[in-house]
């Protein structure tokens, strides 16, 4: 096959006004051939999206050369042709949408290009119906689904009829269903000759390609197939990345099953390696801890239509009920559009109920009395990427709003340290930081920071770990599992529930705004058939336990995330059950 | 404080998608058409003219099947306001001199110069008001863009570049409910680190000082929109010649001729016609 795409010893920088150029790209040489689906993968600021740049031609090298299909980016004469051949789907898809209405945004790409009318209608007719939008042409885009957010993204670059898609980061902040549709959109593209370049901090997303290059600090630290790149754990782990999970709960499980290999890259291999069960049999236990009856949150048939009374009315919440004891963790999961986010804004009376009932730590939210402010000093609530809101510019200062406003009494200062203590902040290192040079992950710990340092009784979660990279999002899960060994009753909603499944005393699944399934998790996740009818999944831990337990392993239900499955292990091979 | 829903209580500029003979219009036909009407009412200074516009408006919602209700829905929500200048109005308009007063009270003289001019502004903005509703509820936002861009494209021939001017059009129009979520979205979050909306404590300056907490983020997540969207943009080729495609023809038919020929002989009526 010729190269598509090469890259030449690219170098390049940003220049930031007043202070030192920031070298993202050093020396890149990259030859990438047409019909192959690679993988890019690195840590933050590894270059990943400077390469993705470079090869649509938004990005110019400052030495180097990058060619695509013989045409040199540099030549501005040359870049239309370059971005109609290599497409670029970035990561919101809601930004990426230009014009009002599902038919006139697909055919802005073609309409750029000029052509004729009659080939714009062609064109864009066909893939709407490649990417299943033929009925929501006349759509305003706005009305459109997560989901369907993400299709029409995808639907005005093919328009364009590229060589190559670029998926940058694509699906980073999507559920389980749309994580999957984009993967198995990016196969059919390939196999039907398009060149793919999927950018991902999902190292189970990297293994589904055919190479898999590995960037850190500008340069190409690895490049070969999944089994190549993925053998290399320390180079991995030095540039801040890690194996694949499977790969990772097979490193972990190893000390308990000597005869495993190490170097598994999906579940599916690893469970069909699992060994028989030779130790003595015991049977798990049950556990019969009861749950604390002192229920701090009850919701009964709660109901909530968002644009009442207009046309476009749509129903958020039918009919939902469910109760959080006392220092406990409830979660909710569910995909995206199923109301979580609506049911998490009545608890803390940002919504109040139009039908059914919701009490708070003994206040009922429907009364007209209620006295908002002392229940949102009980009830904090941390919005989906909360970093989104940060308004100060020191990080001490956003910290300290919230206790401000609402009137905490103790020392304020005492206040701010406590909450950026309890998320891994260092005080004196952080409170004087400017909030705009924060990286992600410390964003978001100060927003997080910012809702505990009201000290709520009752903690709101929403998505707290959608949208980080692994290292920040298994931070955020520590310092979350810190905060409920402390006690604090939380309600976590989440479509990422990998990690945080293990921290959940009980479970609800939501979906099309009705609660399907309220439980322990570990019963939770026995409706597989129901998880996967909405688009959700098991967690790894579970689908390995469940492997394990067909081959003869006492390994109770309740074990359904990595560390809780370990424990379990170790606790057999210690013999004390 | 118990709603927060911004989106919902945008009246003007919601597109009702109806068949009928107005919706079905040519782009050009409509926005030429109602822009020449609205005009006319803006600027007449006829009693009987505003009758006209009025009685037109209340025509049009017939034709294109739009409740009286949802019109009035609007004008509900201005009417404090509007009699507010309405009673302006009648005490400030000079009395040329030559009537006498109508009511004395108080020692303040009431002419019906005043009573006059109240009365044409609660008129034309009630037809404002019901001819701004009756065209963005029957034009969708393609229309609008559509027509616009069409209308503009003869000024290419003198050299005046429109394709930038209809397609910033056509992105505000696009993140205008954009803004309206993201703006309900930061109101709830400061709501629930203890904002207080609607608080009257702290004079002007304090009022503005706490709408900093929502105007910030609002601005700053705006921009970082506007860069992706940019970035975006360019990736699909946009820029990469000095115009256009589009994929649409529009055929003008003669009830477009019709109805714009109607609009203009409205228009005279409206800005001419005395009682």
């Amino acid at each position: 096959m010729p190269a598509l795409i090469e890259l030449e010893d690219v170098h390049f920088s940003y220049r930031i006004p007043n202070s030192e150029p920031v070298s993202a790209l050093v020396g890149i040489d990259l030859e990438i051939r047409e019909g192959e689906f690679f993988a890019l993968i690195g840590a933050n600021g590894s270059g990943k999206s400077t390469l993705a740049k470079m090869v649509n031609a938004l990005l110019i090298p400052d030495s180097g050369r990058v060619i695509v299909g013989g045409l040199v980016t540099k030549n501005p004469a040359n870049r239309p042709k370059i971005r109609s051949l290599a497409g670029m789907i970035f990561q919101r898809p809601q930004d990426q949408i230009v014009a009002t209405t599902v038919w006139e945004d697909v055919s802005f790409g073609p309409g750029n290009m000029k052509l004729p009318p009659d080939e714009i209608r062609i064109r864009v007719k066909s893939v709407l119906e490649e990417t299943g939008l033929s009925h929501y042409k006349d759509r305003a885009s706005y009305q459109l689904s997560a989901g369907e957010t993400q299709r029409l993204a995808l639907a005005g670059v093919l328009a364009m009829r590229p060589a190559c898609i670029i998926f940058d980061e694509t699906t980073a902040m999507l559920d389980p269903a749309g994580r999957k549709m984009v993967m198995e959109q990016a196969k059919r593209l390939h196999s039907s000759g398009h060149t793919i370049i999927f950018i991902t901090h999902l190292m189970e997303e990297a293994v589904e390609a055919e190479r898999v290059i590995t960037l850190g600090k500008g340069k190409v630290i690895l490049d070969g197939s999944p089994a190549e790149v993925f053998s290399q754990k320390k180079i991995l782990r030095d540039a801040g990345l890690d194996l694949p999970p499977a790969g990772f709960a097979a490193e972990a499980l190893k000390k308990f099953m000597p005869g495993i290999s190490e170097d598994f890259l999906t579940a599916k291999a690893l469970i069909s390696q699992i060994p028989s069960y030779e130790g003595a049999f015991s049977p798990a236990q049950k556990s019969n801890n009861k749950l604390d009856v002192d229920q701090i949150i009850e919701v009964s048939k709660l109901s909530h239509e968002y644009m009442r009374n207009t046309p476009n009315v749509h129903a958020a919440l039918k009919d939902v009920s469910m109760e959080v004891g006392r220092n406990t963790v409830h979660g909710l999961i569910g995909p995206t559009g199923s109301g979580k986010t609506t049911l998490l804004q009545h608890l803390n009376g940002l919504l109040k109920p139009q039908a059914g009932k919701v009490i708070v730590d003994g206040q009922n939210l429907s009364d007209p009395e209620l006295d908002l402010k002392a229940l949102r000093r009980t009830v904090g609530l941390s919005f989906q990427q909360p970093e989104d809101q940060i308004f100060e510019q020191y990080a001490g200062d956003e910290i300290a709003y919230a206790p401000r406003n609402l009137g905490v009494e103790e020392n304020l200062a005492d206040t701010v340290r406590d909450a950026m203590e309890a998320v891994g902040l260092d005080f004196e290192a952080y409170k004087d930081r400017l909030t705009a040079t924060l990286s992600g992950g410390e964003k978001r710990k100060v927003a997080l920071a910012s809702v505990l340092a009201a000290k709520p009784e009752i903690l709101l979660l929403d998505e707290p770990t959608a949208g980080l990279d692994p290292q920040a999002r298994s931070e955020i899960t520590n310092h979350l599992m810190g905060l409920k060994k402390e006690r604090l009753s939380m309600v976590i909603s989440t479509h990422q529930y990998e990690e945080l499944a293990g921290m959940m005393d009980r479970t609800s699944i939501l979906a099309d705004g009705k609660s399907m399934f309220v439980g322990r998790p570990g019963k939770v996740f026995t409706h597989k058939k129901m998880l996967e009818k909405h688009g959700l999944e098991l967690p790894l831990a579970v689908r390995i336990a469940e492997g394990m337990r067909q081959k003869g392993w006492p390994i109770p239900k309740s074990a359904v995330s990595l560390p809780q499955l370990l424990d379990e292990m170790r606790l057999l091979t210690e013999g004390k059950r | 404080m118990s709603n927060f829903e911004y989106l919902r209580n945008v009246s003007i500029g919601q597109y009702l998608p109806l068949d009928t003979p107005v919706h079905r219009l040519d782009p050009r036909a409509k926005l030429a058409g109602f822009t020449v009407i609205i005009i006319a009412a803006t600027l007449t200074p006829q009693i009987f003219g505003l009758c006209i516009a009025l009685t037109a408006a209340i025509l049009l919602a017939v034709l294109s099947r739009i409740y009286f209700g949802f019109i009035l829905r609007g004008l509900i929500a201005t009417l404090p306001f509007l009699l507010f200048l309405a009673a302006i109005q009648v005490f400030i308009t000079p009395n040329a001199g030559q009537s006498s007063a109508v009511f004395y009270f108080w020692g303040i003289s009431i002419f019906p110069e005043g009573l006059r001019a109240a009365g044409m502004l609660l008129l034309r903005f009630s037809a404002l008001l019901a001819l701004l509703t009756i065209s963005t509820s029957t034009s969708s936002t393609l229309d609008i863009i559509h027509g616009l861009d069409l209308l503009l494209k003869p000024l290419n021939r003198i050299g005046i570049r429109t394709d930038g001017i209809v397609m910033s059009v056509q992105i505000m129009l696009r993140f205008i409910p954009f803004l309206a979520i993201s703006a309900e979205k930061i109101a709830k979050s400061q709501a629930s680190r203890g904002a207080e909306w609607g608080s009257k404590k702290g004079g002007l300056f304090g009022k503005a000082r706490r709408l900093l907490p929502f105007l910030i983020p609002l601005f700053s997540g705006s921009l970082r929109q506007a860069e992706s969207l940019a970035e975006a943009m360019a990736a699909r080729g946009y820029g990469s010649y000095p115009d256009r495609t589009v994929s649409y023809d529009y055929k003008f038919r003669w009830q477009d001729a019709a109805f714009i020929l109607l609009c203009i002989v409205l228009s005279v009526g409206i800005f001419y016609l005395e009682f």
